[in-house]
């Protein structure tokens, strides 16, 4: 099993310079995403020289394929070699098929993008938000205080030196593996446990998070008789972080509903300042 | 002046290169400062302040094409004009927030003009021209660039002034309040995060993670001091903690499901030629 993994993920020198000149493009994704494409427009961008050289420069095919390529796309950026490397090695087939005078169902990899997605943004922004780069910082930030240059030095390695290595050998394996394969792993279970483990940590993770960097402290008191209420304090004793995670939640379900971040990012900032006029926190 | 300018634009301009080059988080506060404090000529001033302000922006988050609040360009700005002018970290933070929402609408009405050139990348593939495409892509992209870089160099250039009267002049409400805005604003990020992840089967684990996240105290019990042993209640669990139990218990859960989706499939033939048997069994009698 193990022995035909390893073969399965070597290189000949070709399949080696495409995988490379992918992995090299491929970093260039975020670049200009739009409302209405997100992702499409640079993703057909930084496919076109491969269809270039699969269908031939300026050919009908070319533009055919550019122009299937260039519909609404959004992922995590760091899993995107798969998929394009994937869409790459399936053109190819594409390509040898029909030369041959046999037919292959181009629409077949639209769906397989369409269907890879989703999945695969979320195990990306799993692991680069809710752990990479925690973990990263975790490690970085004490250093960083004491103004040591060791510290931005540690977080960039520790970032990315696992960035690179993941976006390196997802890229091979979607080249190699082909849509057969991966149809296959979609179909018998395994992507999706692995999805689910991944949303798994992730939410963790983001609960984690929202109990250590969501910080909504409230300084009202109020003089009663002869004590002090504290309103912070009873909360705390009911349950402490109630506050973040509250403000969170109600967040959560404004931006599932409506999202629109840019007015949520609106109320919070007037709803700080009056809280803090009103001097119930601050 | 002028050297300071060009510093911060370049540094606004590699900024907003390497947040979406390679998503290699290197636009955090926790580098990028620093990055402006050694070329500004503060090295130590700018590990620092980058620290400071990465422990305030931690929890925010931008994911795909949604910035919910621009730190890259606060972070930046508010700790140029703190080494520029020698202020303190109050007055940088205090510049920070409200820069850092100021670029997010910014970013919006970048977005919308790379939206109105979708027609354009369309019709030049629908016209077969290859090269028009690719041409007008560098031009979004360095059209982006430069805005940065002039943004950068402009506002230093022409804002130091009046940002070092502003400072001067920022109420105590307006500073406390940005302080109170700079740790709610993670909830929005971390809100688009739970968006992304959310399965309602799943939702327990998000509860699980703010426990661990907020209720475990743990005993350290054994600290020798001076020849006593005192046993210190330490602080929370930390996140890279918590993240080692975020993994077992993922692990837990995809060696579980591959077992569930295995049986499954080994189940559904034999299943329905066993049911096939039995009902050719139940007639032949």
């Amino acid at each position: 099993m193990t022995d035909t993994n390893k073969e399965m993920m070597k290189l000949n020198k070709d399949e080696r310079k495409i995988v490379s000149k992918m992995f090299w493009r491929n970093q260039f994704l975020m670049f200009c995403t739009s409302y209405t494409k997100q992702q499409g427009i640079t993703y057909g961008w930084l496919m076109a020289p491969f269809f270039q050289k699969i269908y031939g420069k300026d050919t009908d095919a070319f533009y055919d394929a550019l122009s299937r390529e260039l519909d609404f796309f959004n992922t995590a950026p760091a899993m995107n070699g798969f998929i394009a490397s994937l869409d790459v090695s399936m053109q190819e087939e594409n390509k040898a098929l029909t030369d041959r005078g046999e037919f292959f169902d181009v629409t077949s990899i639209t769906a397989l993008k369409t269907a890879l997605m989703g999945p695969l943004a979320g195990i990306g922004y799993a692991i680069y938000l809710s752990v990479l780069r925690v973990i990263a910082t975790g490690i970085a930030l004490s250093l960083s205080q004491q103004g040591n240059i060791l510290g931005p030095i540690l977080f960039l390695l520790v970032v990315n030196v696992p960035n690179m290595l993941i976006r390196w050998f997802t890229t091979v394996l979607g080249y190699k593996a082909g849509g057969q394969f991966i149809s296959e792993a979609m179909r018998s279970g395994t992507f999706a446990a692995i999805t689910k483990g991944c949303a798994v940590l992730g939410l963790i993770m983001t609960g984690a998070m929202t109990a250590q960097f969501v910080t909504f402290k409230t300084t009202f008191e109020a003089k009663l008789a002869n004590s002090t209420f504290n309103l912070q304090s009873v909360i705390d004793s009911i349950m402490p972080g109630l506050l973040p995670l509250a403000i969170t939640l109600i967040l959560f379900a404004y931006l599932k509903k409506y999202n629109r971040p840019v007015r949520a990012l609106i109320a919070v900032f007037l709803l700080s300042i009056i809280l803090t006029l009103l001097k119930i926190a601050g | 002046m002028l050297m300071n300018a060009l510093i911060v634009g370049f540094v606004v301009a590699f900024a907003k290169f390497i947040d979406w080059w390679g998503s290699t988080q290197l636009s955090r506060p926790i580098f990028i400062v620093a990055v402006l404090g050694i070329l500004l000529g503060h090295p130590t001033e700018g590990i620092i302040l980058g620290a400071q302000l990465e422990l305030i922006f931690l929890g925010n988050i931008s994911m795909g094409g949604v910035m919910p609040s621009d730190i890259t360009l606060g972070s930046i700005f508010g700790a140029a004009f703190a080494m520029i002018l020698g202020s303190n970290l109050e007055s940088a933070i205090a510049l920070a927030v409200p820069i850092s929402m100021l670029g997010t609408l910014l970013y919006s009405l970048m977005k919308m003009v790379i939206t109105s050139l979708v027609p354009r990348f369309e019709k030049h593939i629908r016209d077969r021209n290859y090269k028009s495409f690719n041409r007008l892509w560098h031009l979004q992209f360095w059209g982006f660039e430069l805005t940065y870089f002039l943004l950068g160099f402009l506002v230093i250039i022409a804002g130091t002034d009046a940002v070092n009267a502003l400072i001067q002049a920022i109420p105590d409400w307006v500073q406390k309040s940005m302080t109170v805005a700079s740790t709610i604003l993670p909830a929005i990020g971390l809100a688009l995060l739970l968006k992304m992840l959310w399965q309602k089967s799943l939702a327990p684990y998000y509860f699980l993670g703010f426990g661990l996240g907020a209720f475990f105290f743990y005993q350290k019990a054994t600290t020798v001091t001076k020849g006593v042993v005192t046993a210190q209640p330490t602080n929370i669990l930390s996140l890279v903690q918590i993240a080692f139990i975020g993994f077992i218990i993922a692990a837990l859960v995809v060696m579980a499901e591959l077992k569930n989706s295995k049986k499954k499939n080994e189940h559904i033939p034999t299943n329905s030629t066993s049911m096939d048997d039995e009902s050719e069994d139940f007639f032949n009698d």
